[in-house]
Order: structure tokens, then C-alpha cells, then sequence
């Protein structure tokens, strides 16, 4: 489903992120990406999104070689994944619901699937009883909820989220992982880029690790450090 | 493809109206460029229209030579061939040749004369202006050429034509069409700039969100839409504000002379007769410098 080959990334002012990275994610996993802060793990997420390009290797999502897209390609590339930021990136002047349907809406939905769509995912997420409120008007944890919503209103086969739980809370966090889970039962592959280290240890999911643009640790079942238990 | 347009044109209209102040800067500024560009249209207008009138009332007289000894028999004979060959020379409005008889041509001119003028005609034989053939030219700046193709067929005594005139005509005509190019290309420039400018703002205020569409997936011609359609808007209504200033001008303009120098209409074209092309002009010259305008401005922000 995901194959990272031997991928570097130098940014155009020379500095070196990655490293010669490889990785293969198979359909319906749960990855954790993780590392201290400036590892490399972004860098990986906006490869993978084609915010940016590799300098060198190979990228493989969905039998799309990521490299070789034209830009008029990308869009459509995008549609098949879901992504979700640590600042949960919603348009203040629209609400929960339009921010949702909006997503539906560039791809070229139907009303009618807006209509039936929208509802269904803010209730997977819990929020609709919020649907006419305005982000400003909700939690840090409710506006994550709506990205959520918004990322998997167009069924992704894979959900990408850079810190999903960077701005929040520990309890509030838990909550929104909760909702991940649920949505990688369902069937949709994730990766997870974080440093939240209860959260990695708790949960006994794939963990990748990155440090100065390598991976040093792919490890099933795994836990943020090299010790497991407390 | 409908509901494209549609959710173009909402959400263009509502960022004509957010920017407020600049929308109407700009307004301001296209408008004036339009009308401009419009003054020079009309000129241009009015100057293709004299130049067509000219060249309808404009004719070349083609003298033919009758020799001493031919009878009329001969001569009937000489005139089919200088008008067969006429008609072969370009540029000839073959359809509009018509006989000029010299003897009729000399009565009516002394008809037209009193007494004591026509006293020095007498003696004069009648046929002292030789018989021509009227020709019209199709295309009047080729007069020059024209005539020397006419002089040289066989049988023909003399050419006779304004040609002075013509060229001076030609050398406005042709003066005035370079010029207003040039002040097209220039204040479509400017147009260009100004639109290009207003855009950029609503393009950046709503950066965050072209940058969230990016990463949904929008294309870059769902994202562009509703900001071409801003620059369009302002084109075309500031196409349609130069329009009413333009006629209100041409009117204006119109009276004035008339009142003034006493001629109506003055060999000018009536509104009536140019506001359609003039309308056209400008909303085709608005909508293109809009659209373009605008799509300088947003393609910065589709890099992501
Ligand atoms: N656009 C960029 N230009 C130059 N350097 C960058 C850019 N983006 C990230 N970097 C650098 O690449 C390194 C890795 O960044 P990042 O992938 O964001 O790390 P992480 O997400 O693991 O904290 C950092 O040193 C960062 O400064
Ligand atoms: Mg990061």
C-alpha cells in the first residue's frame, strides 16, 4: 500500500532530512511514526502527500508512483488519502457541517451524497449535535473531530495525520485516538506521525522510528522507546 | 460544469463585494483605462467610416483617345476593347464602370455657365473633352498603382484622379490605427495590473483556505474559478460603466458639434451605428484583462 525505497529529501536551502528511507506499510495497518522533534517525520508526511518531492528513492501509495505525478495528477492523488494536522487547519466562516461538505464538494459530490455523507461521518465522530456551530465555538478536541470528519467524509484508503494530538489535552487526546482506531478497524490504513509517548506505548501499534532523517527502529507491537513496560 | 460556474460566480460576486475599497479603486482605474481605449475606438471608427464613404463617392476618370481618322465604327470598336481591359486590372469594381460621353459632359458644363463666361467657349469644338470610363477602386490606398496599371492600357489618353487626397486620408487613416494599437496594448497593461493587484488581496485573505483546498484535493481550476470570475466581474462592469460614459461623451459630442458648426452629424457616424460593436469591445476587452489578470495573481498559491 506504501512503500518508501531508499527515499532522501534535501530542501532546497541544502539541508538533508532524510536520509535513505525505507518502509513498506500494508492495506489496513496502524503505523505510528515517531522521533524527537525536527527527526524527519513531517518531512515523511508531506512526501507522502506531495507537498514535496524526494530528491532521491522511490515512493509507492496505491500502485501510484509518487514521484512521476504531473502536477494536474496530484489533486486526484490527494482524494484517495485523508490528512489530519496538529492545527486542525478548518475555515473559521464556515461551520462544522460546511467545513465537512466543502471536501465533498471539490471532488464533485452530489448534493444529494453531501446530504447523506456529512451526517453519517459527524456522527462517527460524535459531533452532531454541533453541526451549525462555528469552529471558535468548540474545544480544541471537537475542531480535531471536524478535521477528522472532514478527512474521511471521501472514504480514503489511508489516513495521514502529522500530531493529531500535538494541541491537546492528554484525556482529550485519548478521545480523538479513539476515534483513529475506530476509523483503521473500518479498514483504512494509517499512519500516525507523533510524540506522544504514552499514547505509542499504550496502544501496541507498528512504531517507526526516525532520528536525523533514519530509521533506526520498525518495530510490530511496539512502544516509544527501547524499554517497553513502564 | 454548471454548478461550476454558478458556485464561481457566488462566491466571485461575494469577494467583489468583501474588498470593498479596492474593488472600487479598481473599478475606477479599469474603467477609465476602457474608456480610453474606447475614445480611440471611436476615432477609429468614425475614420474607417469617412475612409469607406470616400472611397464610394471617389471615382478615376479613364480618358479614351479617339484618333483622328477613325470612324464611328472603329471607335465603337476601341472603347469595347480599353473597357474589355479595364476590367481585367485589379482592384477594379468591375460591376461600376460606367460611360462618361465628353460632348455631354462640355454641354452640361456650359449650362452651368452665364453669358460672358460662355464667351470665351465659343469656337471651341464640342467634342473637346475626350469620352471616359467612370471606374470605382475596390480598395482606395492601392489608387497609385491602380492608375498607372489603368494608364498603361492601349487607347487610353489620360488618368484623372485625386489622389492627394487620398493619400492624405490614408496617411491618417493609417496614423490614427497605429496610434490607438499602441494605447490598447498600453492601458490593457495597466488594466491588467490594477485587476491583477485586487485579486492578490482576495487571493490572500483567503490563502489558508486555497492552502486547505490543496490539500482536500481541489484542482487548480476549482480553486482559480471563483477568482477569475472576480476579475471578470470587475471587467465587465467596468466595461459597461465606460460604456454609458462613452455614449454620453459621443452624444454630447455630437450636439455640440451640430450646434455649434451648424452641420448635423458632420460626416460622424451616429451612435446608433457603432454602440454594438462598441459594446462588445469593451466587455470582450474587460472580461480578458479580468480573467487574465486574475489568473496571474492566483497561480502563486497553487504551487503546494
Ligand atoms: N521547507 C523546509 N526547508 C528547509 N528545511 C526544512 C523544511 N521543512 C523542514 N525542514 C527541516 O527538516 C528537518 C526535519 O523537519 P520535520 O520533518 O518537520 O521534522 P519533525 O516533523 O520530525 O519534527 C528539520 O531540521 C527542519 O528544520
Ligand atoms: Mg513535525
Amino acid at each position: 500500500m506504501i512503500t518508501f525505497e531508499n527515499v532522501s529529501k534535501i530542501y532546497d536551502n541544502g539541508y538533508g532530512a532524510l536520509k535513505g528511507v525505507s518502509f513498506h506499510i500494508n492495506k489496513g495497518e496502524f503505523v505510528f511514526l515517531v522521533g524527537s522533534s525536527a527527526a524527519g517525520k513531517s518531512t515523511i508526511i508531506k512526501l507522502m502527500m506531495k507537498e514535496e518531492s524526494a530528491t532521491g528513492g522511490s515512493i509507492i501509495i496505491n500502485d501510484i508512483d509518487v514521484n512521476d505525478l504531473r502536477h494536474k495528477e496530484i489533486p486526484y492523488f490527494r482524494r484517495t488519502l485523508g490528512v489530519v494536522f496538529q492545527d486542525f487547519r478548518l475555515l473559521p466562516n464556515k461551520t462544522v457541517q460546511e467545513n465537512v461538505s466543502f471536501a465533498m464538494e471539490i471532488v464533485g459530490a452530489s448534493s444529494k451524497e453531501i446530504r447523506r455523507n456529512v451526517p453519517l461521518v459527524l456522527s462517527q465522530v460524535g459531533l452532531s449535535s454541533k453541526a451549525k456551530m462555528y469552529p471558535h465555538q468548540l474545544s480544541g478536541g471537537e475542531q480535531q473531530r471536524v478535521a477528522i470528519a472532514r478527512a474521511i467524509v471521501n472514504n480514503p484508503a489511508i489516513l495521514i495525520a502529522d500530531e493529531p494530538t500535538g494541541n491537546l489535552d492528554p484525556e482529550t487526546a485519548l478521545e480523538i485516538m479513539a476515534i483513529i482506531e475506530e476509523i483503521n478497524k473500518r479498514g483504512t490504513t494509517v499512519v500516525m506521525a507523533t510524540h506522544a509517548e504514552k499514547i505509542v506505548n499504550d496502544m501496541k501499534k507498528r512504531v517507526i522510528m526516525v532520528e536525523k532523517g533514519i530509521i533506526t527502529r520498525d518495530e510490530n507491537e511496539g512502544g516509544y522507546g527501547y524499554v517497553q513496560s513502564n | 460544469m454548471f454548478r461550476a460556474i454558478k458556485r464561481s460566480f457566488i462566491e466571485g460576486t461575494r469577494g467583489m463585494f468583501k474588498n470593498g475599497l479596492m474593488t472600487v479603486t479598481s473599478l475606477f482605474v479599469v474603467t477609465a483605462c476602457i474608456f480610453i481605449f474606447g475614445v480611440f475606438l471611436m476615432i477609429t471608427f468614425n475614420i474607417n467610416h469617412m475612409t469607406s464613404e470616400m472611397a464610394e463617392s471617389y471615382q478615376v476618370d479613364v480618358y479614351i483617345t479617339r484618333p483622328e481618322d477613325a470612324d464611328d465604327n472603329v471607335y465603337e470598336n476601341i472603347k469595347a476593347r480599353v473597357l474589355d481591359d479595364i476590367r481585367k486590372v485589379d482592384n477594379i469594381d468591375t460591376a461600376n464602370i460606367s460611360f462618361v460621353d465628353g460632348k455631354e459632359k462640355f454641354k452640361n458644363y456650359k449650362a452651368g455657365l452665364d453669358k460672358e463666361d460662355l464667351k470665351s467657349f465659343e469656337g471651341l469644338p464640342e467634342d473637346l473633352i475626350p469620352d471616359a470610363f467612370a471606374v470605382k477602386l475596390e480598395d482606395i490606398s492601392l489608387v497609385d498603382e491602380s492608375c498607372s496599371k489603368l494608364s498603361a492600357i492601349e487607347g487610353v489618353e489620360d488618368v484623372e484622379n485625386s489622389s492627394d487626397l487620398v493619400e492624405v486620408i490614408n496617411g491618417i487613416s493609417s496614423a490614427v490605427k497605429t496610434f490607438s494599437v499602441w494605447i490598447i496594448v498600453i492601458f490593457a497593461l495597466v488594466s491588467l495590473f490594477i485587476i491583477s493587484n485586487t485579486i492578490k488581496l482576495t487571493v490572500h485573505n483567503r490563502r489558508k483556505e486555497i492552502n486547505i483546498m490543496k490539500y482536500v484535493g481541489a484542482t487548480d481550476s476549482y480553486i482559480k474559478g471563483p477568482f477569475i470570475m472576480e476579475g471578470m466581474l470587475v471587467g465587465i462592469v467596468s466595461a459597461l460603466i465606460a460604456f454609458f460614459i462613452s455614449q454620453w461623451s459621443y452624444l454630447g459630442l455630437m450636439t455640440s458639434i451640430s450646434t455649434t458648426v451648424m452641420v448635423s452629424s458632420f460626416g460622424l457616424l451616429n451612435f446608433n451605428d457603432i454602440w454594438l460593436r462598441l459594446i462588445v469591445s469593451y466587455v470582450i476587452l474587460g472580461s480578458i484583462i479580468g480573467a487574465f489578470g486574475s489568473s496571474i495573481s492566483v497561480r502563486r498559491y497553487l504551487k503546494v
